[in-house]
């Protein structure tokens, strides 16, 4: 293969790769920080406008975290049986809030 | 004929003069460099012109809507937040070193004018998804629609008409990409 068909066929690969460097969100998933949701804790909840879309989205972004902990603890739970066990001893229920 | 020779000779010279200066290579070219304040009020009028007639048809979603605020957040902590900062920052090596200095989207855009109203808002979004979406010519400012679909820079606008509002914390958890995808469904 001559030098110029190989810079032609490295060029045409270049280019289709492009379009597969686009930013795609489960790329950061791993990496993903949590949401901090420490500030929405009960009386923090005073004052706060339920219309106010910062609000809306808050409450659905930490519901959300606080309905992937609870799965996940549940999950743990179901996996080893002893752990479950303390749980219920400790008086945890299973029961999360539904988002 | 005369006076025709004249301008014919005006025009002449003033071209010669312009590309004489143009392969001269006297202007400086380094961001750390300002422009004269003429260039840099042409370049922006030409700029903020430019801008308001192409985004002028531009039809606006929802942009209160809670999903849209999120998926936007967690794309603009990603791609934006260098140049454009966050809650709390008041600079950041991008921030300092670019020119033109890219805009701190924390503040208010109408702090300073008394004729703030909603017509403006809305125009004002219009842009920011033209701005996303194409990019700025010789500003550092990429066109993410290249790699992004309209509805992902509809999702960044919506962010950003809530942004200037947002304290640290609340940036932290509209922005954190942790549990995202389940708040999209």
């Amino acid at each position: 293969m001559s030098t110029q068909s190989f810079r032609s066929l490295l060029a045409i690969l270049l280019f289709l790769t492009v379009p597969a460097m686009a930013h795609d969100p489960s790329e950061h998933m791993r990496a993903a920080e949590n949401p901090d949701c420490t500030t929405m804790d009960g009386s923090s909840h005073e004052g706060m406008d339920s219309n106010d879309p910062i609000v809306q989205a808050m409450m659905k972004k930490c519901m959300s975290a606080m309905h992937k902990e609870a799965t996940s603890i549940e999950a743990e739970a179901t996996e080893s049986p002893a752990l479950g066990e303390r749980m219920t001893e400790e008086g945890h229920s299973h029961d999360h809030p539904e988002s | 004929m005369k006076q025709i020779l004249k301008v014919l000779l005006l025009m002449l010279v003033t071209g010669s003069a312009g590309f004489a200066f143009l392969y001269s290579g006297i202007y400086p070219m380094g961001a750390d460099s300002p422009h004269t304040s003429l260039t840099y009020w042409a370049l922006e009028t030409l700029r903020e012109h430019s801008i308001e007639r192409a985004s002028r048809t531009l039809v606006l979603p929802d942009l209160s809507s809670p999903d849209l605020i999120l998926a936007g957040g967690a794309d603009y902590n990603e791609m934006c937040s260098a140049c454009h900062l966050e809650p709390g920052k008041r600079g950041s090596d991008m921030s300092a070193g670019l020119y033109p200095q890219p805009p701190n989207l924390t503040i208010p855009p109408f702090l300073h004018r008394v004729d703030d109203n909603s017509e403006r808002t809305s125009n004002l979004a219009r842009e920011q998804f033209w701005v996303i979406k194409h990019g700025i010519k010789a500003s550092g400012m990429p066109a993410w629609g290249k790699t992004h679909d309209d509805q992902r820079i509809w999702a960044m606008v919506a962010f950003l008409q809530q942004l200037p509002r947002l304290d640290s914390a609340q940036y932290q958890i509209l922005t954190a990409r942790g549990n995202t995808e389940e708040a999209h469904h």
